[in-house]
């Protein structure tokens, strides 16, 4: 692990406040969708579906891209392709200076947090303002969001009432989240009513009737995409789903397992721009298509179920490590299980693969995971991977397990060793000085298994050795 | 050999860390399976299932490993019987993916995964319920390894295993299905989060108050039992196994 | 541009399969096929656990409660699309009923109305085409006659609902739309409880962006 890694997560494991405030979310979190998926068949079923649904979709990725770039076209949606961020950023770009826009308001979009629009957006003078509550909260505190669906989780209401405070000069009352609220709609209301270009992620792209899906519970999102005259939509090129009938399972799995609704607030639909005969919606509707990786995701059968991944969260709220040290440790975009699985995939694995080395495999974010993607057998996958590109094959883990091998290839190697670890008492185990920084050392046993066993077949008539 | 022509055998694989550091929990595994009638044949070339350096990235060796494990296990179609829901995972799910689809290796992989079975899920229904010796009221803490209730989905039968014993009252940590901190090779590499997870657990298990931390992974059970003597506390620990051939009121062979 | 679009297509086709997208047959809770009365309740059950005010009405008395909530409100600025004989029956009855109360109808681009769209209305009413039980959720097909800021920007809004239209699932709604498949509207929105956020510490508010009220009358 890198010491910046590692650095980052000594930080956040010393955070008192830090370790409150993730593990009251995590557990609240939890609990709410364990509520929503009481009914245990329902879950299966819905599960096998939604699973179902996503990889049929990703095997077919460029004939339902093609079908929804034609459908959206007709219907009057302007398309594009970016392969990577700087191409998808410079199309945001040009369409705000086409409309020589000053001023872009944002639903909430993951995947402009990937290509850093904002700042990008900031470079060429045009302000970016978030309207999501908890994206404006991180924002306004100069922060990346800590966690896809929630964004200012590691924040609780009595920090949030100083930064406004700080940032604003507006002052509320202790503890009153309806009067920071109040604040927040107060002041994006203007920024809905003033903005030229809307910007927003998309949730799923309905291929057959080229409809951009979005759900909210806020109403930001459809105020963004509704008030200003240019609505852009950016969108990994994997959240495209055939048909609407899909939707509805896609829909409860992406609801239920993030935040443990059934729906929420608002289900949002768009298929075109305003019609002619309409008096209000955007004159002009851009759909981005996003690369950035992904295509070449997609063509590795074992790390192709990434892309099935509906952005939901329950795989880092059910995650141990997580929950103790929060979205900002991990330095990307996409934290949590997620985070480590794709992050190195996009980035690549030699800079980034060291976030593969955060999990114990212990498996509750596969358990957790609404479209059955096997969440830890891709950690083990890309740490393979990891290791078959190492170029430093000499590296000291290399070796250690080299050892390894030749010691429990030789029964009799083996047999020798563990009766010398007996009679010292030491372990050969790699590092012992961070385990025995919280932990006493285990004694070998004075006759191993092996050694009690011969025996045992000695005083007995026959019996294998 | 003198035994009844007919009994039916068993394999056992012992499991690294029960064979260097906790034989008695495998000594206890046997006699439970001698209890229900089985025959167990322990092949003394057996070593380790490969599990560390598979979950550390490092496939070769932990094929090479496998493969080798996979020949001592097949030359009589009998159950194999982990006391280990960890290493059992590793045979029965993780083998058949870990040679080329198709393969020789690959489909001997999978005849050994279709009859390797985790140690309490195999002899649940054969022990002798019926026949329990009298006992004090315990209190005892069940630690639900997450190979238990996941990849082997074994600790089910682990508690209907104990609600079934008289005068047993069975309790659960608080978050128990959070995991203990262990994760093999996560305990070093990961140092840091891995001790607070397992501080986590530790308190949690102290605070329902049992005599004993049962578990059917000893991975688990040494996390936890070094961390509590390094805090200056009892090792309350004990394998399943063992608390169940104490239970049962069994003797087994020095 | 075109060059992005057929790198990324040509990435994208090495290997993936070229036969058709299975057709999966969706099922619904694979239980309980919920008969009209049934379906009723359950959608007043979940609009209300939700915090959407719920009333059932009839022909006869609807625009009474209409004018009812008005004034208990003290709602003055009502927001009203045209074209639509119940609604404009709606706008008669509350101008009737008090002279404090006004009719804003929209008929002109949403850019002469901004201002008021965001500032001066108190309350609008729309119809909705189809409700779902299973969620308790209103769907909303907005056009030129009510178009699509009507249930954004008012603090409360009014959803006026016929019984007949209300179906048990989501998965009933897209089997069988209440809308052209050749044709999809430019806009549907799925309404489920006034606008909220739980991003400060996990602790609900209400009115977040959208209207903080929401208010359901069912006609029977």
């Amino acid at each position: 692990m890198s010491s910046n890694f590692s650095t980052r997560i000594k930080q956040a494991l010393a955070d008192p406040q830090l370790r409150s405030n993730f593990r009251g979310a995590m557990d609240f979190l939890r609990n709410k969708r364990q509520l929503a998926f009481s009914d245990e068949d329902e879950w299966e079923t819905l599960k096998k579906q939604g699973a179902a649904i996503r990889q049929d979709a990703i095997q077919h990725l460029p004939e339902l891209l093609m079908q929804l770039e034609q459908q959206c076209l007709n219907n009057g949606i302007q398309v594009h392709w970016a392969q990577d961020g700087e191409e998808a950023n410079n199309i945001v770009l040009s369409i705000a200076q086409q409309h020589q826009a000053k001023l872009v308001i944002k639903g909430k979009s993951m995947a402009t947090e990937e290509i850093e629009l904002n700042d990008f957006l900031g470079r060429h003078n045009i302000e970016c303002i978030e309207s999501d509550m908890g994206e404006y909260i991180v924002q306004l505190d100069n922060e990346k969001p800590s966690h896809i669906i929630m964004p200012a989780i590691h924040k609780n209401t009595a920090q949030i009432t100083e930064l406004f405070e700080k940032k604003l000069g507006i002052s509320t009352p202790e503890g009153d989240v309806d009067a920071l609220i109040g604040v927040g709609r107060t002041i994006l209301r203007k920024k809905f009513e003033q903005a030229e270009i809307g910007i927003s992620g998309v949730n799923f792209a309905i291929a057959d009737s080229g409809t951009l899906c979005l759900v909210e519970n806020e109403g930001n999102g459809r105020l963004s995409t509704t008030a200003p005259p240019v609505h852009i939509a950016l969108m990994g090129i994997e959240k495209v789903i055939p048909n609407i009938q899909a939707l509805p399972t896609l829909q409860k799995l992406l609801t239920r397992s993030a935040t443990g609704q059934h729906i929420t607030s608002y289900l949002n639909l768009i298929s075109s721009p305003r019609k002619p005969d309409e008096l209000d919606g955007p004159k002009e509707v851009h759909l981005i298509l996003l690369d950035n990786g992904r295509a070449k995701i997609s063509q590795d059968q074992e790390l192709q179920s990434t892309l099935s991944c509906i952005r939901c969260g329950a795989c880092m709220n059910h995650c141990p490590v997580y929950t103790r040290i929060g979205g900002h440790a991990y330095g990307s975009t996409y934290p949590g299980p997620i985070g480590q699985i794709l992050t190195p995939q996009l980035k690549g694995l030699e800079q980034e693969g060291e976030l593969l080395d955060a999990c114990s495999l212990n498996g509750a974010c596969g358990e957790a995971c609404p479209v059955d993607i096997d969440l830890p057998e891709l950690i083990r996958t890309l740490r393979h991977r990891r290791q078959a590109t190492d170029t430093k094959t000499l590296s000291l883990e290399s070796f250690v397990w080299f050892i390894w091998f030749k010691i429990h290839q030789h029964p009799r190697l083996y047999q020798f060793m563990t009766r010398l670890a007996a009679l010292f008492r030491s372990l050969k185990l790699k590092a012992p000085e961070n385990w025995s920084k919280t932990r006493t050392m285990p004694k070998p046993a004075k006759l191993s298994l092996h050694q009690q066993m011969k025996t045992r077949s000695k005083s007995k008539s026959g019996g294998e050795k | 050999m003198s035994d009844a022509p007919h009994k039916k055998q068993v394999y056992l694989f012992g499991t690294c860390l029960i064979d260097m550091f906790y034989p008695q929990a495998g000594l206890d595994a046997i006699a439970l399976l001698e209890l229900s009638g089985y025959e167990v044949i322990y092949p003394q070339a057996q070593t380790c299932c490969g599990q560390p350096p598979y979950n550390s990235g490092f496939k070769q060796p932990a094929l090479k490993i496998a493969k080798q494990t996979i020949q001592l296990f097949s030359t009589k179609d009998i159950p194999l019987i982990v006391p280990s829901a960890s290493c059992a995972g590793m045979i029965k799910h993780h083998y058949p993916k870990i040679f080329t689809q198709n393969s020789q290796e690959a489909e001997q992989a999978k005849q050994l995964a279709q009859r390797t079975f985790e140690l309490i899920d195999f002899i649940a229904d054969k022990l002798p319920y019926n026949q329990q010796p009298l006992h004090p009221p315990i209190k005892i803490t069940l630690h639900e390894s997450c190979s238990a209730l996941r990849e082997m989905n074994v600790a089910n039968t682990w508690r209907h295993v104990l609600n079934k014993l008289n005068h047993i009252e069975v309790v659960y940590p608080e978050n128990r299905q959070e995991c203990c901190g262990f994760g093999g090779t996560f305990s070093v590499k990961s140092d840091a989060i891995s001790a607070v997870m397992t501080q986590d657990k530790c308190q949690n298990l102290l605070n329902t108050g049992g005599k004993y931390i049962l578990s059917g992974d000893c991975g688990c059970l040494m996390n936890i039992g070094e961390h509590l003597k390094f805090e200056g506390k009892k090792d309350p620990c004990l394998h399943l196994a063992s608390f169940l051939v104490e239970y049962f009121g069994l003797s087994h062979e020095q | 541009m075109n060059e992005a679009r057929n790198a990324i297509l040509a990435r994208l086709k090495k290997l993936t399969k070229t036969s058709h997208i299975k057709n999966t047959q969706f099922s619904s809770r694979p239980n309980q096929p919920l008969n009209t009365k049934q379906t009723y309740k359950l959608l007043i059950e979940k609009l209300e656990e939700n915090r959407a005010e719920v009333h059932q009405v009839d022909n006869k008395n609807w625009t009474d409660t209409l004018v009812q909530i008005a004034l208990e409100k003290k709602l003055k600025t009502w927001l009203i699309g045209k074209n639509l004989s119940q609604i404009e029956q709606a706008g008669k009855a509350l101008t009737v009923a008090s002279p404090e109360i006004s009719l804003v109808h929209y008929s002109q681009d949403y850019e002469y109305l901004k201002k008021t769209l965001f500032h001066n209305v108190d309350a609008s009413i729309t119809c909705a085409k189809a409700a779902i039980a299973e969620t308790g959720t209103l769907v909303l097909i907005p056009d030129q006659n009510e178009p699509r800021m009507m249930s954004l920007t008012p603090p409360v809004h009014v959803v006026l609902l016929k019984a007949c239209d209300i179906l048990n699932s989501f998965q009933q709604l897209v089997d069988n739309p209440p809308w052209s498949k050749q044709t999809m509207p430019s806009n549907i929105v799925f309404i489920s409880s006034p606008s909220k956020t739980a991003d400060i510490q996990q602790t609900l508010a209400y009115g977040a962006h959208g209207p903080k009220t929401l208010i359901v009358l069912i006609l029977n």
